[in-house]
């Protein structure tokens, strides 16, 4: 019966839609690839893919659903990825324990930059966003004691014992972070974020109340940019200020400028294209990689503006314009409620 | 001491003043953030020391440098209209290529072997006393060049025909539209004038300071943090927000030289009480919402 | 206990004083027009009354309970709802993703019969003559439209005093016909699971066009240079001196 459910669920809702069905072998690649490939250097940049994806999903939930300019996103991760560092090496904290503690100082240090967020808007919060992990870095460079200043900490424990078994760990929590992302933002709350976006007068005419639903979007949104930072410090095993960096906080914009913005996968495949291109042209190019990279970026945002995402579904699926199911590109009628799909595809 | 704080507050103050002063005025006509502001700043100041390495004289090195940078940015203005309509899109693309502008001059500097690439010929040499600190002829150059244009600026805005069509195009689109000004040339126009101001800043200020390709997101910052500490919009608002900013960094750097490394943390966190206290920044427009 | 009711509201804008020392009440299941002429302080009036501005001095109470102080969406919550004169619409969601918001959010009243949003926001929006539109990005909209989604967003919030504000404009007349139908409907049934015994509604309206305005309130107060210059049935109001001076040159009533 369970069995029977799983099928018809696969024949209804993945096999008929392709992209669905790329997710699904995507996922399954995923699964087995260590088992084809073992070469360090690419499991650990398929880690770094799997971190990194949360964090830029994280971003896209705060900004691109909620539409809180957050330009200093990197607070969140740092914060969460120090968290943990110090915990791990004064206190001898094990990683299963300063990883959820990290992630929930990362909600509070959401709560405190979403304090801003009550009074502004725009780019006057995305200043003062961007402004905090500046301070921040201050504090830590002061309390050198404790941080370890610029050189950072060093010497923090392993989450796992294996690459591969870290592999999976990471892939796991990818997996189900961005599960719950997306069943976040097709909820009611994710519609309250939504109205807020577009409109947050309106929102409040409409009976909002708006002030929890912003603070709620910065805790939801560190908490898994802090659940990145924490697996960020417990695989690197070092840490410095340089994660506060303006780069670390654009990178998570950049990823999902590219991949295409309030979809929460669009900034995976962000993340997904681009870590590998940037890590091929640094192999092939050194440091004129950036240059390249920007180039190709500009290139995208410019001539493809709604992201790779949604170039990849224009030119697979046809949303039914009767029942909104999603069908594959080459059908004629819809195939839930069977109503003519226009030839070309409307956005 | 106190000389030494008025010396170089009141020479940073005059220098985020001009930059303030263009970016405003970007802003105010072309309503996005260009965060590639300071790097044309920075690209202005390299190919004036690249010119000058190849034997230009100086003010024709200044010339070539202003004008490549103001072309440059001209067209770079034409990447920015496909995406208009999305501020997120903008700052990512002008961020773009305020990054390929930096990596561009680092390209250029690793492959051009054995030249030193940090410090600018001054314009002039020499130094006198004022206040009883050393003080180059350099530095009064720049002082007397950035207050001229600043001053010039507000002249040409106030006073001008086209200047107050600029400022009318700002404040209404749609009646600068009725009235008959063609809104694409005064967009055009006016970057022209905004970059060349940052060219100008850059050519002259630069001999002052050691030049490193990164150093434009820095400034960035500081320049970000006077126009939306000054009211985004707000020319007389960014010009005090300028000075009241520098002052602030020299002092700490003087006065408190054990944490002088904490100035732009410092900065940061004055501006961001601020901005809580007041959203729209010390004299932006505080017109309630409705 | 009276319904609505406002005392000595005053809001100046620097040296304007856009509402000036108003005070005056709206009874349940009653229909007030508010109208006069461009710029009289009808729009600011209506807004701190739907507490999205904030009065500088004088009172609200609604259902007797003071709720100056109050939050827009606290106001809501209460039974106050209303629609904007220049149309907000959630741009990037489409029309039935724009009714649901408020029906998320809104309070339970006691003959809540559990629908799903979804349900809810349709029925909606078949009242208010836009179920077509349902898949449309409110974006896309014409003026007509717009209006017709603010008052079904207005609405879905369940309200039992609806404030609109130039709810005719942008309409062409058969709309302002089934719109003028749809408004008297509803003062007679009012939202159907609204907690308000009575099940009718109270509205505040504010428009240009007199004569189809005139055709559905119960009663007009008529303000100029935010201040009351009459009030009254709409048959004491346009024979009124002061009304008559206040709108020379402008259209005949
Ligand atoms: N946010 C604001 N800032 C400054 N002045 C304002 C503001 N809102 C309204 N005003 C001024 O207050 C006065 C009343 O405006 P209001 O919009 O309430 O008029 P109205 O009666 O609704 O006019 P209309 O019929 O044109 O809609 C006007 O003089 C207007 O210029
Ligand atoms: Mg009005």
């Amino acid at each position: 019966m369970r069995i029977g459910n799983i099928t018809d669920y696969l024949k209804k809702e993945i096999f008929p839609v392709p992209t669905r069905v790329m997710a699904f072998v995507g996922l399954a690649a995923l699964v087995a690839f260590p088992l084809i490939m073992d070469q360090p250097h690419i499991l650990r940049l398929m880690i770094m893919i799997f971190i990194f994806s949360i964090f830029a999903a994280s971003w896209d939930l705060i900004s691109a659903y909620t539409g809180q300019v957050v330009l200093g996103h990197a607070l969140f991760f740092g914060v969460s990825a120090y968290t943990c560092a110090m915990l791990n090496t004064h206190f001898n904290m094990s990683p299963v324990m300063t990883i959820p503690i990290g992630a929930v100082v990362a909600v509070a240090a959401g709560l405190i930059a979403g304090f801003p967020a009550l009074r502004l808007k725009g780019i006057y919060l995305g200043l003062t966003t961007m402004a905090m992990p500046v301070v921040l870095v201050a504090v830590i460079e002061y309390m050198r004691s404790y941080t370890g200043g610029e050189q950072g900490i060093i010497g923090i424990e392993q989450l796992a014992t294996s690459r591969v078994h870290f592999y999976y760990i990471a892939l796991l929590l990818m997996v189900v972070s961005i599960a719950v992302l997306m069943k976040i933002t097709r909820s009611k709350i994710g519609l309250i974020f939504q109205a807020i976006r577009d409109d947050e007068i309106a929102a409040r005419a409409s009976g909002v109340n708006t002030t929890y639903y912003k603070l709620l979007s910065f805790s939801l949104s560190g908490l898994f940019a802090g659940l990145a930072g924490g697996l960020y410090a417990h695989f690197m095993r070092v840490i410095g200020p340089s994660v506060f960096e303006f780069s670390f906080s654009f990178e998570p914009i950049i990823w999902t400028i590219f991949g295409g913005g309030a979809s929460i996968v669009g900034p995976v495949i962000g993340v997904f294209i681009l870590l590998p291109v940037v890590e091929m042209l640094h192999v092939h190019l050194g440091d004129n990689a950036t240059l390249i990279y920007y180039l190709i970026l500009v290139i995208v945002v410019v001539f493809a503006p709604g992201g790779v995402l949604r170039l990849i579904n224009r030119y697979t699926e046809k949303v039914c314009p009767e029942c909104m199911t999603v069908n594959a590109f080459p059908r004629r009628q819809c195939r839930v409620c069977s109503a003519k799909l226009s030839a070309v595809n409307g956005e | 001491m106190f000389a030494n704080i008025f010396v170089i507050g009141l020479l940073n103050g005059c220098v985020y003043a001009l930059l303030a002063a263009g970016f405003s005025l970007l802003f105010s006509v072309a309503r996005i953030v260009n965060l590639a502001y300071t790097a044309y700043w920075m690209i202005a100041a390299y190919i004036y020391l690249g010119m000058t390495l190849l034997g230009l004289p100086s003010w024709l090195a200044a010339a070539v440098s202003i004008i490549l940078t103001i072309a440059m940015s001209l067209v770079f203005q034409r990447l920015l209209d496909p995406v208009k309509g999305n501020p997120m899109s903008v700052m990512i693309l002008t961020l773009a290529i305020g990054v390929i502008l930096q990596k561009s001059v680092s390209f250029v500097q690793d492959s051009v072997q054995g030249v030193y690439f940090q410090i600018v010929p001054s314009l002039i040499k020499g130094s006198t006393h004022i206040l009883g600190v050393a003080v180059t002829y350099q530095y009064l150059l720049s002082l007397f060049v950035v207050l001229v244009i600043l001053a010039a600026l507000g002249m040409f805005l106030t006073k001008t025909r086209f200047g107050i069509a600029i400022r009318a195009t700002s404040q209404d689109k749609q009646v600068a539209g009725l009235v008959g000004i063609n809104e694409k040339a005064v967009a055009n126009i006016v970057t022209g004038i905004a970059v060349g101001v940052a060219a100008i800043a850059g050519v002259v200020v630069s001999p002052l300071y050691v030049l490193e390709p990164w150093m434009w997101l820095q400034h960035l910052l500081v320049l970000m943090a006077v126009v939306i500490f000054g009211g985004l919009g707000s020319l007389k608002g960014s010009m005090i927000a300028a000075f009241i900013i520098a002052f602030i960094e020299a002092g700490v750097v003087f006065l408190l030289p054990s944490v002088g490394f904490l100035r732009s943390a410092i900065v940061m966190f004055i501006m961001i009480v601020v901005l809580l206290v007041r959203p729209r920044g010390l004299f932006g427009a505080m017109v309630e919402e409705h | 206990m009276s319904f609505l009711q406002v005392k000595g509201l005053t809001k100046r804008f620097g040296g304007i004083t856009a509402v000036n020392d108003v005070s005056f009440s709206v009874r349940r299941n009653e229909i007030v027009g508010l109208i006069g002429p461009n710029g009289a302080g009808k729009s600011t009036l209506v807004q701190m009354l739907m507490r999205a501005q904030n009065p500088d001095s004088g009172k609200i109470y609604f259902h007797g309970e003071d709720i100056t102080r109050l939050n827009n969406w606290q106001a809501v919550h209460r039974g106050i709802a209303g629609s904007f004169q220049c149309t907000r619409p959630f741009r990037r969601l489409p029309v039935i993703a724009n009714v649901m918001v408020p029906c998320t959010v809104r309070r339970t009243g006691k003959k809540e019969v559990k629908t799903s949003t979804q349900i809810q926001a349709i029925e909606i929006m078949k009242k208010v003559g836009i179920p077509h539109l349902a898949k449309t990005l409110a974006a896309k909209l014409s003026q007509g439209d717009l209006k017709r989604l603010e008052i079904a967003r207005a609405l879905a919030t369940c309200p039992d005093l609806m404030i609109l504000d130039e709810p005719f404009g942008g309409l062409n007349p058969g709309e302002i016909e089934m719109l003028s139908q749809l408004i008297k409907d509803l003062r007679a049934g009012g939202c159907s699971d609204s907690p308000l015994d009575s099940g009718g509604l109270s509205m505040i309206i504010i428009e240009h066009k007199l004569s189809e305005l005139m055709k559905i309130v119960d009663r007009v107060v008529v303000l100029c240079f935010g201040e009351i210059i009459a009030e009254g049935t709409p048959a004491e109001v346009t024979q009124n001196e002061k009304v008559i001076e206040a709108y020379i040159g402008k259209e005949g009533i």
